[in-house]
């Protein structure tokens, strides 16, 4: 399998252990990714706020290359898949658009896929399950699926933008006992954390309250802006927070991929505690 | 048609709801009220109005409540209200298309530090063509001047390799500083609201006569 892949700017930077086990995993798993060349920032949740013209822009561009590629392209950062699904769907409405932001028609067709939904494809479940070496056995985490991902359902909807499952499905798949709780796609504040740290705190202790009342030892997402979030706002004792994963590093660690590799260092609250159950 | 608000008796503007209803894509005119949105609003506490208020205020064209109100900066964007609504409309697009509004006109945003972080952040992909996290963080301070807030989170972030010191470039940043452009002359006065914006329209002008030179060198070339 050969897909295009758009890392975006946080897995250069502060999702840096998203990026390195995601490599390691489609290498395991006989995943070819190729890099988009010279692919620009998609905006995140800045880029409408001058003109919503410029925030589809950003995504326009990355979507002409991947489509001079021909190659469905993975995008791992919610962020990211968010704007690029929807800057499909809006070039598609508003037929002035893609002249006016030189879009090729291709670009609107390119399949966009998200680390979840690729997981979960039957043919990348069955060369998971045939290459597993340690499953996850007595591992508790809680599935964050977070906003972007799921809604707006007009534009994502990879899954049931209230009640999803994919997530769950691959730890389970993985071994591990995903728990059952009703915080899964509250959102964690997003950028608000860098300016309104008392907004996002207040969202993220309800968050990891939530997922502990279930019974759960660590919280899984596949966003690094949820991840970050979730990590660095949770408030109290330092030695009591909620150790937060990438779901690529649980899949590494089935897989048997050593943890340096893996980027497990990289945790600012460690989650060794959450491995060893 | 005139209304009455916490502030008095209020006088509408129509022409301003069809601007928002315009820019956001979103048929305002349909929303009856219901309140889901509000119900569903992770960030609704922290607003002076709820988010079905800011709706209200839209549709009716009462200008200065919703362009001065702090919820269209507090909206985290996460869509909840968007996929429950059942008139089909996306608030978050309202409160984006609010946002652009209240900037271009150069008024002075309710949340300033939620502003600054927006501006800083398309800053620096104007710059490089990608978001430069640590560039950005320094943007930001000088924004709004609070310089100690998360040193102790930045340094653990760098100690774990997760701030990249130095930013990566794009062949081709000319176009994104090209479509970012609008930022300033579309701002009222310039646009210059602080030091920064000031120090980027200078970097622009000089980006841009620099555009200029080097595109009559490849043509003198060719």
């Amino acid at each position: 399998m050969k897909l295009g892949y758009y890392p975006g700017c946080s897995l250069h930077s502060t999702g840096r252990e998203f990026d390195e086990s995601l490599h390691e995993v489609c290498k395991a798993l006989d995943i070819e990714l190729a890099e988009l060349p010279d692919w620009n920032c998609c905006g995140a949740s800045s880029g409408g706020i001058l003109s919503h013209e410029q925030s589809v822009g950003l995504s326009a561009r990355n979507l002409g290359i991947a489509a001079e590629m021909g190659l469905p392209v993975l995008v791992p950062c919610a962020a990211c898949y968010n704007r690029m699904k929807t800057a499909q769907v809006d070039l598609a409405e508003d037929k002035t658009l893609p002249a006016k932001l030189d879009v090729a028609s291709d670009a609107l067709d390119i399949p966009v896929v998200n680390m979840i939904e690729l997981l979960d494809q039957p043919e990348v479940t069955e060369k998971l399950k045939a290459a597993m070496t340690d499953p996850l056995t007595g591992m508790k985490p809680a599935a964050y699926y977070g906003c972007l991902l799921l809604r707006p359902p007009s534009a994502v909807k990879f899954d049931d933008p209230e009640q999803p499952s994919s997530f769950e499905r691959v730890l389970a798949l993985l071994g591990a006992e995903p728990i059952e709780w009703y915080a899964k796609t509250e959102c964690c504040g997003a950028s608000l954390s860098a300016t309104r740290q008392d907004i996002v705190s207040h969202l993220v202790d309800d968050i990891v309250a939530r997922a502990r009342k279930a019974g759960a030892t660590s919280l899984v997402t596949a966003c690094p802006l949820c991840q970050m979030n979730l990590e660095t706002r949770q408030t109290g004792d330092a030695r009591s927070r909620m150790p937060v994963f990438f779901i690529t590093e649980l899949v590494g660690i089935a897989l048997g991929i050593p943890g340096p590799k893996l980027g497990l260092s990289r945790h600012l609250v460690d989650v060794r505690s959450a491995m060893s159950v | 048609m005139k209304v009455m608000t916490d502030e008095g008796v209020v006088e509408t503007d129509a022409a301003f709801a069809k601007q928002v209803a315009a820019e956001s894509a979103q048929p305002i005119e349909s929303c009856y009220q219901c309140g889901k949105c509000t119900a569903g609003c992770p960030t609704a506490y922290a607003m002076d109005l709820a988010p079905s208020q800011v709706m209200r205020a839209a549709q009716l064209g009462l200008k200065d409540l919703a362009l001065g109100s702090s919820s269209i900066w507090l909206c985290a964007g996460c869509e909840t209200c968007a996929s429950r609504c059942p008139r089909d409309i996306d608030l978050s697009r309202v409160n984006k298309a609010l946002t652009a509004i209240c900037l271009r006109e150069g008024r002075v945003p309710k949340e300033r530090g939620v502003a600054a972080f927006h501006k800083s952040f398309l800053d620096s992909v104007s710059h490089w063509g990608r978001a430069h996290e640590f560039e950005l963080v320094g943007i930001l301070k000088t924004r709004t001047r609070k310089f100690f807030t998360d040193l102790d989170l930045g340094l653990a972030m760098v100690q774990h390799g997760k701030l990249a010191i130095l930013p990566e470039r794009i062949k081709d940043v000319r176009k994104i500083r090209k479509l970012l452009r609008q930022r300033h002359p579309q701002m009222k006065g310039g646009g210059a609201t602080d030091i920064v914006d000031v120090a980027e329209a200078v970097v622009d002008r000089a980006l841009d006569a620099y555009d200029k030179v080097a595109k009559g060198d490849r043509g003198a070339a060719k």
